[in-house]
């Protein structure tokens, strides 16, 4: 082995060529650089942390959107899970002679006399005394829910009125908003007496959302 | 390049460089300690990973021990691959290199004072210290006691000793840097100080975030891929590039020409190099911009690839030196083999591509590539130089050299291409629904059969590389044993 050519401290001749690089080469590096400019625009989801697949958002399309919009039905059955099924049971269908039924209730699904109103209105301040629910007599008490958000109470509606066979259009934020302001005075939770006395309000009849009686 | 303009001035200490001689009584104890035990962990390394490749055709083998599981013996042998051989020999090759382009002994100006002596008791001491925690580490995988973390298995007393030791050693390359006695930097030496700085902070962070305190689970993944990337790309690639730049042109007694290259090349992979490894993570449940950054890394990896060995590979080459000197045939091959990991990483981070071979041998390649190939090449090459330097002898035995060269280059060459093409053929039957899981395991059974083959290459190679070093140096005892009488 040759070993004449130990590592010396000074170099005799240190001029270095500056011989520039081939122009393709430097072409080539651009192009490379700017692909993976547009590589990243299209692919980086925007920089979110939140983004885990590259194609639903990109800064080249329309920018960074906003959260899809939650269902109300699935929210709903995740409130009604927490607060409701105690008494009216998973499947909507109460316990009889003490809690009464969802499934084909005329208070759920405003038939007869009932209005939307009047479901808001119970559910914001409660239920007591003597009642009918499907022809069938009880005497109980549910309590008042001025607790949940306007969005909480109309999304745990509209679920009740979709599930089980139930099927009526949904209750609106807004109205809920609407109905605890007009009953703001109440203290006391209604009896059906007091409920009936006031008039109902219907749903505007959207085509093929009529109520299906069970 | 400014630099290029400016004449080769010394700088203002004053002091004189030292003589090569002094400088390697000065660091040959510890370059030599460093070196002999990597080569002695290679072999280990290299046993390791023939037993783990028999265990892929025949699971039976040895498979009733639990501590010669699979499951133990796949990290030990990468482990013992990259902490027992390569890290030890690029702090080897660092330390060397350093003190003789700064003109600097270790130590500085202590000299052969109680001072000096201290000092390089200090770094003696560290070198066993990094062995012995490499030696307790495997065997606390052995013994189960594995991280789980890939490439970080050791336990976590056993990092914090690997860290710590290397902090005492590698500080010295900045030191020496710092009271050079020659004029402006090298390229190698910017390589160095760069590669030694990252060390520590590649390998403190993720022990830090993974093994010591671990953070939460969804950013352990990126965390461990973005190691993995730098551990390669900023600490043992930049040791095996300054070998090169520092040793090639004085190998081939010519002129390093094109600076400007080298400074572009230079940053752009220390710029590009720690976002590789990311694409290991592509449909993984990490945010899009990770893996995607990943991607164009990898892609973009090919440019100082590129610059790199154009700036090296072209430098005029006299072929009688080339045909006769080791170190230099090492180093070219080892930046063929540098050109051909940017070739496959950028292949194998591509989405489309990445999709057919993840998860198949094909990936597996780039590492082993990267390894036994970019890094490990040239470190042999600097360990073929140094030695009969630090020994002030001729002291290899050139047919037992020429044998490790053809023999690693042969099983190197045959294992890198028997897993990227079983690779590619176990990942277009992967995809294709009609094929069997169990149809793909006979495919790739050849394929696991030869790489055995070629494991058994690398094993020899090491082996004949250990008894040429052993001889070297029981050479050094024998001789001084004679002229004692």
């Amino acid at each position: 082995m040759n070993h004449d050519h130990h590592i010396h401290q000074h170099e005799n001749g240190t001029e270095e060529t500056n011989r520039p690089l081939s122009p393709w080469l430097v072409g080539a590096f651009m192009l490379s650089l700017c692909w993976g400019g547009f590589y990243l625009a299209f692919n980086s989801g925007g920089f979110r942390q939140d983004v885990y697949e590259s194609n639903a958002v990109n800064w080249a399309g329309g920018g960074a959107q906003a959260a899809a919009p939650v269902d109300p039905k699935v929210v709903g059955k995740r409130l009604y899970t927490q607060n409701c099924v105690v008494c009216h049971q998973p499947t909507g269908m109460g316990v009889a002679g003490q809690f009464p039924p969802l499934v084909g209730s005329e208070y759920v699904l405003s038939q007869g006399n009932m209005g939307e109103n009047h479901l808001v209105m119970l559910v914001l301040n409660g239920l007591q005394g003597h009642f009918m629910v499907k022809g069938q007599a009880y005497n109980n008490a549910m309590v008042p829910w001025k607790q949940l958000s306007d969005e909480q109470i109309a999304d745990i509606l509209t679920y009740i009125r979709s599930d089980w066979g139930n099927n009526a259009p949904a209750i609106t934020p807004d109205f809920v908003t609407q109905i605890r302001k007009e009953t703001a005075a109440t203290t006391d939770s209604y009896t059906q007496e007091q409920l009936m006395a006031m008039p109902a309000i219907k749903p505007a009849t959207v085509p093929g959302s009529s109520p299906v009686k069970k | 390049m400014i630099h290029a303009t400016l004449p080769n001035q010394q700088k203002d200490s004053g002091l004189k460089p030292v003589d090569n001689r002094s400088i390697d009584a000065s660091v040959r104890l510890p370059v030599i300690i460093l070196f002999g035990n990597a080569v002695h962990w290679l072999v280990i390394a290299s046993l390791l990973s023939l037993i783990v490749s028999i265990k892929l055709i025949a699971p039976g083998f040895l498979g009733g021990i639990s501590f010669l599981n699979y499951g133990r013996l796949a990290p030990m042998a990468r482990d013992l691959m990259l902490y027992g051989w390569a890290t030890q020999a690029a702090m080897a090759a660092g330390i060397w290199l350093m003190a003789r382009l700064c003109g600097c002994p270790l130590g500085g100006d202590k000299g052969d004072g109680l001072g000096g002596m201290l000092l390089r008791t200090l770094i003696i001491s560290a070198t066993i210290l990094w062995n012995l925690a490499v030696l307790l580490g495997t065997l606390a995988i052995f013994a189960g006691y594995s991280t789980g973390v890939e490439w970080l298995e050791y336990p976590h007393w056993a990092s914090s000793m690997l860290l710590l030791s290397f902090l005492l050693i590698g500080i010295w390359s900045i030191l020496l840097f710092d009271r050079r006695r020659t004029g402006r930097a090298e390229v190698a030496q910017w390589y160095l100080v760069a590669a030694f700085c990252c060390f520590p902070w590649i390998y403190g962070t993720a022990n830090l975030l993974l093994v010591w305190k671990p953070i939460q689970a969804s950013a352990q993944g990126p965390i461990q891929s973005w190691y993995c990337g730098s551990l390669l790309a900023l600490w043992l690639l930049p040791v095996a590039l300054a070998s090169v730049y520092a040793l090639l042109p004085r190998l081939l007694d010519c002129n390093p020409n094109r600076r400007h290259l080298a400074t572009l090349g230079f940053w752009m992979l220390l710029l590009i190099g720690g976002w590789n490894g990311m694409d290991r993570l592509i449909g993984g449940p990490v945010p899009a911009w990770m893996t995607s950054a990943g991607v164009v890394a990898g892609v973009l990896f090919l440019i100082p690839v590129f610059i790199i060995s154009i700036n090296l590979l072209g430098m005029p080459r006299n072929e009688t030196i080339v045909s006769s000197n080791f170190p230099v045939r090492f180093f070219l091959m080892g930046l063929y083999a540098l050109v051909l990991v940017g070739v496959i990483g950028a292949l194998d981070s591509l989405p489309d591509f990445s999709g057919v071979v993840r998860f198949t041998a094909f990936t597996e390649a780039k590492a082993q590539l990267w390894i036994l190939g970019a890094v490990s090449l040239p470190l042999f090459g600097v360990l073929y130089e140094a030695l009969p330097q630090l020994l002030g002898r001729e002291c290899w035995c050139s047919t037992l050299s020429g044998r490790h060269y053809i023999i690693t280059l042969v099983g190197l060459g045959m294992l890198i291409a028997l897993m990227l093409l079983g690779g590619l053929f176990t990942g277009i039957a992967l995809t294709d629904p009609t094929v069997s899981f169990l149809n793909i395991t006979s495919y790739s059974y050849p394929f696991h059969l030869m790489e055995c083959v070629a494991q058994l290459l690398l094993l020899i190679a090491a082996l004949i590389l250990g008894v040429n070093i052993t001889r070297s140096l029981a050479g050094d005892y024998l001789l001084n044993k004679q002229t004692g009488k």
